[in-house]
């Protein structure tokens, strides 16, 4: 019988023939116009990162490295990393043993409650058996002072919530800082001050609660011994190797002028300093995210968010693992940063020349805000339209299901998208090219925060597209559903618009709030699981800022499923809606 | 036997509030030309619209051609060439532009045949305007030439005389006529206009409160219509009381006419009698009832004289 393809073929005639086509089209190479005009990218940024070693001769950068302001400090960095990883193992693999704590308030609160009886009960006589609470009192706390000192600070600050515990916090070491266990004398001052401090028992009741919320940290033995060997050793070696490349060129530039004066040398041998930094910066990284990873990583996230160590509160698993991947990647295939193009800060430069990609990237952004814009008002059109129009009734009495009209005018308005994001991508690729050239460098690129691969600058750019594709496919059946859902077809064509500027101008200051997060609207942008975590928009036309941050639980499945649930729902509503309905 | 082309059965349309379409059940034969008169809100259109599939059947089927609307509507729908209410096309396209539209809808329409019901509608030199520039007739005319594109077998027409004045309804059923003869097409025609129907139906369906309440063939109309004798006088109010009383037939009053429910054997008697009566007797004449009388009748049920005395 009839395939709903020849609906698909009248729909594109009817399209293409209305007068509101003109304007359509008129507005679209505006719109071209304008992008060629506005784009002016920053020059890429990410050399902040690199030693930018001074020097107009090689000796004179040689000389430059290897000092306090450079060497030195890169090499302190590595250094602090081993102390650290080192502190880790000593402590055994639990360094905070909250049962020992809450363990160690509830005895002192025992003795302190039996210090008050005694003192309550005491005359003279009574005094000794209250000197030896008292001391039993003193040496409790003495203990748990001792328990608490050998955690690190840091780490239980991370634990501990909010609510005002801080000075809890403060006050239990100011607390345990004067307690000492030398001299007689100094002793009964010391107890005296203590006892007065803890004589609202509010304060140990406190401390206990504080203890209470306490969440137990452990990294597993395994865990640090495997980053001693596989980052920092090799780091610590390779780093070696750089030092004795940097060492030759310097010796060659010692007795050869004509070397210590060429600019190549002297490019080259800053390029080894900009390396040696970055290195040690993978290896630093790796080590700190892995760590964090561990420790915090399984945690849930929204638990998180209570913690009133702020860092931690900000803690973004999702961005942290793409920030991992990346460094291990460029750490095990002995890679630099600048080696790879970055397409993934919007108005920017990708490379350390603007090309052609950067253009058409920027472009087709709000290029296609436009297109979808059309999709949207086309689609929402579609049904509602045509049964106001009257026009509906001339075309359900051909012989096609009703299922397959809706399939029709769907495809009908998905093409029209397809068709100018075309007219699109050919034009800027034109001017592009023409403006700025088609070189490139691969792009990095990480998947789902977890696996990363090269691609070339093309590759990625028809990975780009497939996924605007899907932003069209979207919002076109949304406004098909609406258009069907509706009789009025004013209504459905604005509800259809409000709902897609809505979310495409404000979307991205709810993109913080997990209940925005999770909805389709903040999903259908999927680019951004490619490695766009890291980085934010620097400004696009007019403000327009489709993206938002992904949420710090969510991967690329999740959001796929999202869209692809929310679609599966509202396209059945729609045919079954239109299959069900009377036409008037 | 002419083929059935269109088989209504037991149709019914129910919507929460009311039933519109109460079990309605008829055919159309090949080539007949088939009316369905109602007033306005008999559910006429609502007919018409579950044959087309624009609505839903609540129960009963229809069959046109052998095929199905519920179960094989592609296959149905084929045969089938409509303009349900007045003919809307697209506006921003030429008749041209909007016929090859709905050409290229259908399997192998060639650019003649859209010649061809171009040329059979008449609107070959305004055929390349926008459709928004046609006058009613011409929108008329361009939905006939929709309609007759695939060459249907049946052609349905819901108020096609709607906003036509008298001239374009007397082309309109001569065209009707024509096609219905010369492509052996069947056409189902709606209406509420019971001259129109008279002129241009072979059959006609009187459907009143979603009810086929007859169905007659317009032949048989002419040859069961009742005949009424017809007696002009000087008091027809008096004289009619009388004879009623007298004889006990239905009487009816048309100006200085009575008019006797009765059959012209009975006009000796009559006479006598109004004579006998002292009545004087201007002039007697038979009369037939008409489609309209007929149509009437059945709509409203009470057509006594008494009340009106």
């Amino acid at each position: 019988m009839n395939s709903f393809w020849k609906i698909t073929r009248g729909e594109l005639d009817k399209i293409f023939v209305r007068p509101a086509i003109f304007v359509m089209t008129g507005f679209f190479v505006l719109a071209i116009v304008v992008a060629a005009l506005m784009f002016d990218p920053s020059p890429r940024a990410d050399s902040a990162n690199f030693a930018n070693v001074d020097g107009k001769t090689v000796v004179e950068v040689y000389s430059n490295f290897d000092s306090n302001q450079h060497k030195k400090v890169y090499d302190d960095e590595l250094a602090n990393v081993l102390t650290m990883l080192d502190f880790y193992s000593q402590n055994g693999t639990t360094f905070i043993n909250k049962k020992d704590l809450t363990d160690a308030i509830s005895t002192i609160s025992i003795t302190y409650d039996d210090y008050q009886r005694k003192t309550a009960l005491s005359n003279t006589g009574a005094m000794d058996s209250v000197i030896v609470v008292k001391n039993q009192l003193v040496n409790q706390i003495n203990d748990l002072n001792k328990k608490y000192k050998t955690i690190n600070n840091s780490f239980l600050q991370m634990f501990i919530t909010k609510n005002n515990n801080e000075t809890t916090l403060n006050t239990l070491n100011d607390l345990l800082l004067t307690i000492s266990i030398n001299g007689d004398e100094q002793d009964k001052e010391h107890h005296l001050h203590i006892i007065d401090t803890i004589d609202d028992h509010k304060f140990i009741s406190n401390l206990a609660n504080l203890f209470s919320k306490i969440e137990d940290v452990q990294i597993d033995e395994k865990t640090i011994s495997v980053l001693k060997s596989d980052y920092y050793e090799v780091a610590n070696t390779r780093k070696i190797a750089i030092e004795n490349e940097i060492n030759s060129i310097y010796a060659s530039a010692l007795t050869d002028t004509s070397i210590n004066l060429n600019e190549k040398t002297i490019e080259e041998i800053k390029t080894l300093c900009d390396n040696y930094k970055l290195l040690i910066n993978q290896a630093t990284t790796i080590i700190d995210d892995k760590l964090l990873l561990e420790i915090v990583g399984s945690k849930n996230t929204a638990n998180l968010s209570n913690l009133s160590y702020t860092e931690l509160a900000k803690f973004n698993k999702y961005k942290t693992n793409e920030d991992l991947t990346r460094n291990i990647y460029y750490f095990t295939n002995e890679t630099y940063s600048y080696q790879y193009a970055n397409v993934f800060q919007s108005n920017t430069d990708s490379n350390y020349k603007t090309n052609a990609f950067d253009f058409m990237y920027y472009a087709l952004e709000f290029l296609s805000f436009i297109i979808v814009i059309f999709c949207v008002v086309i689609g929402s059109g579609m049904i509602s339209g045509e049964v106001t129009g009257g026009t509906m009734k001339m075309l359900a009495i051909r012989p096609y299901r009703r299922s397959k009209i809706i399939t029709g005018k769907l495809m009908g308005t998905f093409l029209m998208g397809v068709i100018f994001l075309l007219i699109g991508t050919i034009t800027t690729f034109i001017i592009g090219a023409r403006m700025y050239g088609l070189d490139s460098a691969p792009i990095l690129m990480i998947f789902n925060a977890e696996s990363a691969s090269t691609i070339s600058a093309t590759g990625l750019f028809f990975i780009f597209l497939a996924l605007l594709l899907v932003r069209i496919i979207v919002y076109t059946i949304l406004a098909v559903f609406i258009s069907t859902a509706f009789k009025s077809n004013v209504a459905a064509v604005i509800i259809s618009v409000m709902i897609y500027i809505f979310v495409a101008l404000f979307g991205n200051l709810f993109g913080g709030s997990v209940v925005y997060g999770y909805l389709p609207f903040a999903n259908v942008d999927l680019f951004r699981y490619l490695g766009g975590e890291y980085v934010s928009t620097n400004g696009s036309i007019l403000g327009l800022d489709f993206s938002c941050p992904i949420q710090p639980d969510s991967n690329f499945y999740l959001s796929l499923g999202i869209v692809g649930g929310f679609v599966a729902i509202i396209l059945a509503a729609t045919y079954i809606i239109f299959s069900k309905r009377d036409i008037e | 036997m002419a083929n059935k082309v269109l088989t209504v059965s037991n149709l019914t349309k129910k919507y929460k509030q009311r039933t519109a379409v109460d079990n309605v059940s008829f055919d159309v034969y090949e080539g007949e030309i088939f009316g369905l008169l109602g007033p306005n809100g008999a559910g006429k259109t609502t007919i018409i619209k579950m044959i087309t599939g624009l609505a839903k059947i609540t129960s009963g089927d229809i069959t046109i051609c052998g095929y199905s609307v519920k179960s094989n509507f592609e296959k149905a729908i084929m045969n089938v060439g409509a303009i349900i209410e007045t003919p809307t096309l697209y506006s921003y396209m030429s008749g041209k532009q909007n016929l090859k539209y709905y050409a290229n809808l259908y399997k192998g329409i060639s650019k003649q045949r859209i010649d061809e019901v171009i040329e059979l509608v008449g609107l070959k030199d305004r055929i390349n305007d926008k459709v928004k520039s046609y006058s009613l007739g011409m929108r008329q005319r361009i939905g006939i030439a929709q309609a007759l594109l695939h060459n249907p077998k049946i052609l349905i027409l819901d108020e096609p005389t709607n906003g036509l004045d008298p001239n374009g309804i007397l082309e309109m059923r001569h065209f009707l006529k024509k096609i219905a003869k010369s492509n052996k097409i069947s056409i189902l025609v709606s209406s509420h206009i019971l001259s129109e129907m008279e002129l241009l139906c072979n059959t006609v369906a009187i459907i009143d409160n979603g009810q086929l309440k007859q169905i007659r063939s317009i032949g048989q109309v002419a040859r069961t219509a009742k005949k009424k004798i017809a007696i002009k006088v000087n008091y027809p109010n008096f004289a009619g009381k009388l004879l009623m009383n007298k004889f006990g037939f239905n009487v009816e009053l048309a100006g200085s006419n009575v008019i006797c429910d009765v059959e012209e054997s009975k006009i000796p008697q009559i006479t006598q009698f109004l004579i006998s009566k002292n009545i004087p007797i201007f002039g007697i004449n038979t009369v037939t009832q008409s489609l309209e009388q007929m149509f009437l009748d059945i709509v409203n049920n009470d057509n006594k004289f008494g009340d009106n005395l």
